[in-house]
């Protein structure tokens, strides 16, 4: 991972467990029902059911590109990018390209994998937090925690890959 | 996407992708359905409005007031071309016989009903219902689509893979691989290309370098995703487009990348004739090019193209001669690729039909040979068109004239029907739905 973004995020992973313990640390908003914590100006979701409706092509794409490489794409990407998607009929499967072709992207800076095992729980809320704007419940901290553990093949770009095609990150 | 080293690698890349054996997705495993009389319908939309005088009756020039007649669509109609007067630049035939004499033409087909725009003419003839959308074109048709019959009626069902929609251009056309009706809807729809994006600079650029995961990478990462999606309330069916199974998404994602390699490797082959350089390329012919592509590497049983670039007639006549002309030229490459083929060759059946015609007056434009422009406005004329279908002989009656001037047969709402015939699910479809006919004149 791009260190600046790594410590980014945890300083804001480091702030919400200061939340956790003294409320006064961080000043808090209510919003629609979600948080603001006003670490990093993210709005969190408090759960995955406030996501309803689905991304449109061209939210996917600029939200997928802020995700991977904090940064938002240029008008000329999104607008090629939206192109291509009307251009073909399965959206998911050109998502599956898109994606595969970005994990290829030289500018692109992926958490190493000795990274990710230093502090497992840490990647963990991590990446939640960057692909779903959310914390895990603690079954699921628990279940990836044990999941990369226990398996030494596991990298970050596939949790990455299984986080950016799963349901829940069509939809916000 | 790093674009050098994609072509350094591109050539390995092809030449391994190209020797790969296939795992044809044509059907062929299933048991055959109903009667058919072909397992391939090439479904042509030689779009774009076209007049009966220039393309039936081989006026050329005559509505501009000038005496010079002759036949521009010399692959596809029987006649000799102009001889005076020449505003385009001809090209050879590719076929020594004209499609004509391949097949049966119905010579005076008649668009009945609702405005004869391109997206109306293109869903009367994908749907078999007459629509009188005007406004709001970007949303799926209120019929089901000719893809969703076939999905849902053949026995077996079919899958995506078997079905495609390539369109020249965008706007409302990417709408029309399913329909709004309850009853069919994207869960029968048709995988859906517009080639000149999807294996365009923004292909090249943006989808020609994918990472390959190894079967452990994605056994491991469906695993995670497994467990992310039983966390998640919504199933993802709620997404509003067609989606293929796992295996032909693989088969899918395959074909597009031995297609911008191909592409970025100068090997895809062109309508041209020998000798013309690629900068004679229309959207059509890159259109047409690309729709082979997916037949020989795809096989679907029903393919569905269209032709859109000489609508250039609202503006420019001579334009609209000339793209008529290498439209034409395209199809003829098209047939002689399909004739080529060992399993396409006595196994497909090619319909052409335009959206609709145009007016009989022309409007106010004139372009720089000082030739009038028309539009299509629903006058009589515009609701005047034609359908050619070739296919083996046996199967089709070769060489055969249906209707004429003043003796209309056969209405665009027929071809659903007719396709329906060909592949053999006609009479799975439900009474009432389909109020077209089937073009029995065509067929033994």
């Amino acid at each position: 991972m791009n260190t600046q973004v790594f410590n980014a995020s945890a300083a804001l992973v480091s702030g919400l467990l200061l939340f956790a313990s003294c409320k006064k640390e961080i000043i808090e908003k209510q919003q629609y029902g979600q948080v603001v914590y006003e670490v990093n100006s993210t709005t969190l979701y408090q759960s995955n059911l406030e996501k309803t409706r689905l991304k449109s092509s061209e939210q996917f794409v600029s939200i997928l590109y802020s995700d991977l490489f904090n940064e938002t794409p240029s008008i000329k990407y999104l607008n090629d990018l939206t192109e291509l998607f009307l251009s073909f009929g399965d959206k998911r499967l050109l998502q599956q390209l898109y994606l595969e072709n970005l994990l290829q992207d030289p500018q692109l800076t992926l958490p190493s994998n000795a990274e990710m095992r230093s502090d497992i729980p840490a990647f963990v809320t991590d990446t939640y937090l960057r692909f779903y704007q959310r914390m895990p419940s603690e079954y699921e901290k628990y279940y990836f925690t044990q999941l990369i553990s226990n398996d030494t093949t596991i990298t970050p770009e596939q949790v990455y890959a299984a986080f950016i095609q799963s349901n829940e990150y069509q939809y916000y | 996407m790093k674009r050098r080293t994609f072509i350094r690698k591109a050539g390995m890349a092809a030449a391994g992708a190209l020797t790969l054996p296939y795992i044809l997705p044509s059907g062929r495993l299933f048991a055959g359905s109903g009667n058919r009389l072909v397992n391939h319908v090439v479904f042509m939309l030689f779009a774009g409005g076209v007049r009966h005088q220039e393309s039936i009756d081989q006026g050329y020039l005559l509505a501009q007031g000038l005496p010079s007649t002759g036949n521009v669509m010399r692959n596809m109609l029987a006649g000799p071309p102009p001889a005076s007067n020449l505003v385009y630049t001809p090209w050879n035939p590719i076929l020594s016989t004209p499609l004509t004499a391949k097949g049966t033409l119905f010579k005076e087909l008649r668009y009945s009903s609702g405005p004869t725009g391109h997206f109306n003419g293109h869903t009367a003839a994908m749907t078999g219902h007459y629509t009188e959308a005007s406004l709001n074109l970007n949303i799926n048709p209120e019929f089901p689509t000719v893809f969703e019959y076939y999905r849902k009626h053949s026995d077996p069902a079919r899958s995506a893979i078997n079905c495609w929609w390539i369109s020249e251009g965008l706007g409302p056309y990417p709408a029309l691989n399913f329909s709004r009706h309850p009853d069919y809807g994207p869960l029968y729809g048709a995988n859906y290309l517009r080639p000149i994006s999807t294996f365009g600079t923004h292909g090249l650029d943006y989808l020609s370098a994918p990472k390959s995961f190894q079967p452990d990478d994605v056994q491991r990462i469906a695993v995670m995703k497994e467990f992310l999606d039983a966390n998640f309330p919504k199933s993802g069916a709620e997404y509003a487009g067609i989606s293929n199974n796992p295996d032909d998404q693989q088969l899918i994602k395959d074909f597009i990348q031995t297609t911008l390699n191909k592409t970025a490797d100068g090997l895809i082959e062109w309508p041209l004739p020998p000798g013309i350089s690629p900068a004679e390329l229309t959207g059509d012919l890159i259109t047409i090019a690309y729709g082979w592509e997916v037949l020989k590497q795809l096989r679907p049983e029903l393919l569905v193209i269209n032709s859109f670039d000489l609508d250039a007639c609202h503006f420019n006549f001579t334009d609209y001669l000339t793209f008529m002309h290498k439209a034409d030229y395209g199809v003829g490459w098209l047939w002689n690729k399909i004739q080529s083929d060992p399993i396409l060759k006595d196994d497909t059946i090619m319909i052409c039909m335009p959206d609709h015609g145009r007016n009989e007056k022309p409007n106010t434009v004139y372009d720089q040979n000082g030739l009038a422009a028309f539009d299509h406005t629903s006058d009589d004329n515009s609701r005047r068109h034609f359908a050619l279908i070739v296919g083996p002989p046996g199967k089709v009656r070769q060489g055969q004239v249906v209707g004429g001037a003043g003796n209309p047969v056969g209405e665009t709402i027929d071809a659903v029907p007719t396709i329906a015939h060909i592949l053999g699910f006609a009479d799975s479809i439900p009474a009432g739905l389909l109020p077209g006919r089937v073009w029995h004149e065509a067929f033994y």
